[in-house]
């Protein structure tokens, strides 16, 4: 197998070395070598499933009939991976987080010859209408909707960028897509079968609504592609009815593997600024208001008095949860605290149930257990924590973070009191030892792309992984922000300015929102070096390809949210500083 | 005057699951039944082990009909971690304190119960002013590859555990796994007032691991009694006799060294030794790998086919009793301990030394410490077949060698002996009510 894999290597790197494009794209060549013989694990070619692959796409079926391709396998290699094509049905499962997906996800179960042979047949009768009839050559790939509405088409076109709109037609109704709502893109596959140049057109495009879909159950719709005073073309399509959860995960999962011959986050960018994360962030926010009904469990409820309340979000591991306590059980005042814990892993709610009954047992703690329906993320599901505390000092605490001084409760106590202590973050270590945390600041990365630039702000933390005697971890300070593994904050202030921001999907950037809430509200962000904790990051919950999308979606969100002000801080910085050398 | 109460918590009934740990537990508690403590015994079992003793709704049960012994039946436990998922076993376990009332709560190992139940032991203890002691039997609180600190990987022997190298041993667990597993043990580990250590290795590798010294006394594992017929066998040598009969006792596994003691045979055959015996007395070849057993089976199959129909002189003698050995310990001149691992204690020098018997044994651990080389016995270096054949070779043909070494040994202390520094050290120490972070 592997020496098949080399083969069909030096094959277009022959190809491409006799061409101007090799000058361009030989670091994309060597990237894909690398990754050829060192597997990608996200590329997860040893689940490939060849005649599921040829099945679902049978453009590129038809592609490796006529023998322009090697294979679907060669195929995936070195462009279906990059449109974000899943391979086989259980890259299917996950990108769209086992658990939350319906049975009738496409493709699956595994398809039969006949079935292959069918889904052929039809792409070659289509192919051939679309020669006799002398329209455009085109396809669609996937329709899917949901019952609340929710639609996500894609297919490709050779239009020259004619297509002004797409319609989707039913049994009762019309449902048309402007220039505005459609997102074009280059399709790589399809220009492989064009023959047409790489990257020059963008004969592929998206469209995505939250809300705009059809509102009835009929599966078969025609889609009719229209240019400004023309039809260009039409195509039958049977539509997949998802659910609104999972064709958000696979929405995420699709955008974190979407690779295009263009300059990949820019490309990303523009299609997010484009509809794409407007839509994502209302289908998330359909999610989350459909899903706010929790289950609640409460252990020694009458034990106290608290003076804070822990509020630690579960994903993925709960074994957390028994560490943590007994843990936190070895330090002085920890009778004060309440834990709130919410689980966002409704698969585990039984086990979490039996784990928080058996550490309030040992532990004799106030202890609450808030269930979710589903993966309500970080920003819900601690607002959602937040709103059932008991106590006015709310710390938000990862479950992966450990007390690593005995002492520190009454050292946050003391820092708390303070016209500081309103909002502040501690110091955290990585379990080797070195500075994990002490405190966030941004920088911003520039995107350019044929003429045109855009900014993505980045969050950092200072002296990560650094000894802990350096300065910058060993000073407590204002900082522009601090980490949502450890915020501890004044419950009326977290009112105040709103807590986390429910725009943020699953995780990533709603804990530097918040602190730029509270900085624009007049409360600066500290960063406490006396109160040490541990944090495994990273440890704490399981990551799946859509949680990289929602984080690439988070960082375009909090770049569109704050960029200006962020700029402005620059500047002032900049500013004092000079003032200051004069 | 009401006696006081003991509770003695072991890893399996030793009549279940035969083991070091159970077997010293057991031991005490026979011995403490003598005593002005009253000891009762809660012995654990799992069901892949004897499922039929599972009693629906029951968590703990009597034993056999036998006085003051209890079966905890355990449930869903996590050998990652070292716990129960199952909180009604722990409420059981807790009712069962308060319903036995011990004075002294004595756990041997963790293992099938949970880290969990020392913490509750002390909290229940703490209300009574009690004492919670724990005997330490090997490093499974330090290394996860089954407490031997033997590297997965390469077999090698482990001396300082750390993340990256537990994570070395288990790549599926990254570092902060072992950090992790690591804050949790010593987390529970550090409600134990006493910790007993069998030998003085092993207290040294606890306190290097983070135990404060001063918590933890050497106790060493004592002997049952042997019937009277025991006595006669160490002296009913002639003092210039060939001192040619080599004998192994215990488990057949790959740590214990088994195949390289082979190896040493085949050396001493190859340069012209043969004028000797082993005998090999041993069993759980089950729990060994695939790769033991299938040289260990080879081995026996090539002895089988040389001999012929010939007498054999090196015997695969199967399973032993330890009421067996008096009548064992007369056919042996050494007991050889080729172990490579750390043993913590070494039950077999304990054995041999009670008949006499010098110890030829690898240069590690408790057994390095407790046979001193050239005085009881004589060491070899580990896992080294050249250097046990050289041994060996000294060992039968060097005169009155084992007249001299034999003349140094020691008797073990006996059970008894041992439960009374238990109650000297461990239990009868008056504490008052302490602080429960104590």
């Amino acid at each position: 197998m592997r020496r098949g894999i080399l083969l069909e290597l030096f094959r277009p790197f022959a190809k491409k070395l006799a061409g101007p494009a090799w000058q361009q794209s030989n670091m994309g060549i060597l990237k894909k070598i690398v990754r050829t013989i060192v597997p990608d694990p996200q590329m997860r070619l040893h689940q490939f499933d060849e005649q599921w692959y040829l099945t679902r796409y049978p453009d590129i079926a038809l592609a490796v009939k006529d023998g322009r391709i090697p294979s679907g396998r060669h195929h995936y290699l070195w462009h279906g991976f990059d449109e974000g094509r899943l391979g086989s049905p259980s890259m299917a499962y996950a990108a769209a987080d086992s658990g939350e997906i319906p049975d009738h996800w496409p493709g699956l179960p595994a398809v039969s010859v006949g079935r292959q042979a069918t889904a052929m047949a039809r792409f070659l009768l289509a192919s051939l209408r679309q020669r006799l009839a002398r329209v455009p050559r085109h396809w669609i790939d996937e329709l899917m909707i949901t019952r609340s509405g929710a639609i996500f088409l894609m297919g490709w076109i050779e239009d020259a960028d004619a297509l002004e709109s797409v319609a989707l037609e039913g049994a009762s109704e019309q449902l048309t897509f402007g220039r505005d709502q459609l997102i074009r893109t280059s399709h790589l596959g399809i220009e492989f079968r064009l023959g047409s140049p790489p990257g020059q057109q963008r004969n592929g495009f998206l469209i995505f609504s939250a809300s705009g879909g059809p509102t009835t159950r009929a599966q078969a719709r025609t889609v009719l592609m229209r240019s400004v005073d023309e039809a260009l073309a039409t195509a039958r399509v049977r539509a997949q009815l998802v659910t609104d959860v999972a064709l958000r995960n696979m929405m995420l999962a699709f955008h974190a593997n979407r690779r295009t011959r263009e300059n990949t986050r820019h490309a990303a960018i523009r299609e997010l600024d484009a509809g794409f994360g407007r839509e994502l962030i209302a289908l998330n926010r359909r999610v989350l208001r459909d899903n706010r009904n929790v289950t609640i469990s409460r252990f020694n409820p009458e034990r106290g008095p608290i003076n804070k309340s822990f509020v630690t979000c579960l994903y993925g591991s709960p074994e957390f949860l028994p560490l943590q306590l007994a843990l936190f059980s070895d330090c002085p005042g920890f009778e004060s605290i309440e834990f709130i814990y919410i689980n966002n892993s409704p698969e585990l709610g039984q086990h979490l149930e039996r784990e928080a009954k058996q550490a309030a047992r040992l532990y004799g703690v106030p202890l609450t257990l808030i269930h979710s329906a589903t993966n309500l993320g970080f920003a819900a599901a601690n607002n959602l924590a937040a709103g059932r505390a008991r106590a006015d000092r709310l710390v938000f605490v990862n479950p992966d973070v450990l007390p690593k001084d005995l002492d520190w409760l009454s050292k946050h106590d003391e820092f708390a009191q303070t016209n500081a202590g309103k909002f502040f973050g501690a110091r955290l270590y990585y379990d080797d030892g070195s500075a994990m945390h002490a405190g966030m600041y941004f920088d911003s990365d520039r995107l350019v792309e044929a003429g045109a630039a855009s900014e993505l702000l980045r969050v950092e933390h200072y002296a990560k992984g650094f000894p802990d005697w350096v300065e910058l971890v060993n000073r407590t300070r204002v900082v522009p922000a601090v980490t949502g593994a450890f915020m501890s904050i004044e419950r009326s202030h977290f009112e105040k300015i709103g807590g986390f921001d429910e725009d943020y999907i699953f995780g990533h950037y709603e804990d530097a929102d918040l602190c730029l809430k509270s900085a624009a509200a007049g409360q600066p962000v500290w960063y406490c070096a006396e109160v040490q904790l541990w944090h495994m990051e990273g440890k704490g919950s399981p990551r799946h390809a859509m949680h990289d999308g929602a984080a690439n979606v988070n960082r375009w969100l909090f770049t569109r949210k704050w960029s200006a002000a962020v700029q402005a801080e620059r500047e002032r910085a900049r500013h004092a500083e000079v003032q200051s050398s004069r | 005057m009401t006696r006081r109460k003991i509770l003695l918590v072991s890893v399996y009934h030793p009549d279940i699951v035969r083991g070091g740990a159970q077997q010293a537990c057991y031991e005490l508690f026979a011995e403490l039944r003598g005593t002005d403590w009253q000891p009762l015994l809660l012995a654990s079992t799992d069901r892949n082990v004897s499922p039929a003793l599972y009693k629906s709704g029951a968590v703990i049960t009597a034993f056999d009909g036998r006085s003051d012994e209890y079966l905890f039946l355990s449930e869903g436990y996590d050998h990652d971690w070292h716990r129960s998922r199952e909180p009604r076993c722990l409420e059981m376990f807790e009712a069962f304190l308060e319903s036995t009332a011990p004075d002294v709560i004595h756990f041997h190992h963790f293992m099938t119960f949970g880290m969990e139940y020392l913490t509750a032991a002390r909290k229940y203890l703490d209300g009574k002013g009690g004492r919670l002691i724990f005997t330490l039997h090997e490093f499974l609180a330090m290394c996860m590859a089954s407490g031997q600190m033997v590297r997965t990987f390469d077999q090698s022997l482990c001396d300082t555990p750390s993340s990256l190298r537990c994570h070395e041993c288990f790549p599926g667990f990254p570092p902060e796994h072992f950090s992790m597993r690591r804050m949790w043990i010593k987390h529970h580990l550090g409600r134990v007032h006493q910790f007993i250590a069998p030998s003085d290795f092993l207290r040294q590798r606890y306190i290097e691991w983070g135990i404060p010294a001063e918590k933890i006394v050497v106790i060493p594992n004592g002997h049952r009694p042997l019937g009277p017929d025991a006595a006669p066998t160490v002296g009913s040598w002639l003092p210039d006799s060939a001192r040619n009969r080599f004998a192994y006792f215990g488990q057949l596994v790959d740590n214990k060294g088994l195949l390289v003691l082979f190896d040493a045979v085949k050396l001493l055959r190859s340069r012209g030794l043969h004028d000797f015996t082993l005998d090999v007395y041993g069993s759980n070849l089950q729990f060994a790998s695939q790769r033991f057993r299938n040289q260990f089976n080879a081995f026996w199959a090539a002895e089988k086919s040389a001999n012929g129909s010939g007498e054999a002189r090196v015997r695969f003698r199967g399973g032993y009793r330890h009421a067996d050995l008096p009548k064992l310990m007369r056919g042996v001149d050494w007991v050889i301990v080729p172990s490579t691992w750390w043993e913590i204690f070494g039950m077999v020098v304990s054995e041999a030394f009670l008949f006499g018997k010098p110890v030829i044994c690898s240069k590690i651990g408790a057994i390095g410490e407790r046979v001193q080389d050239n005085i009881d016995g004589l060491h070899f270096r580990v896992g080294d077949a050249e250097s046990l054949a050289a041994t060996m070779a000294r060992a039968m043909t060097e005169k009155d060698l084992w007249n001299s070494l034999h003349a140094n040994v020691k008797p073990p202390p006996t059970a008894g002996f041992v439960a009374r520094q238990h109650i000297e050290q461990c239990y009868g120490v008056a504490r008052p009510h302490a602080s429960p972070r104590n």
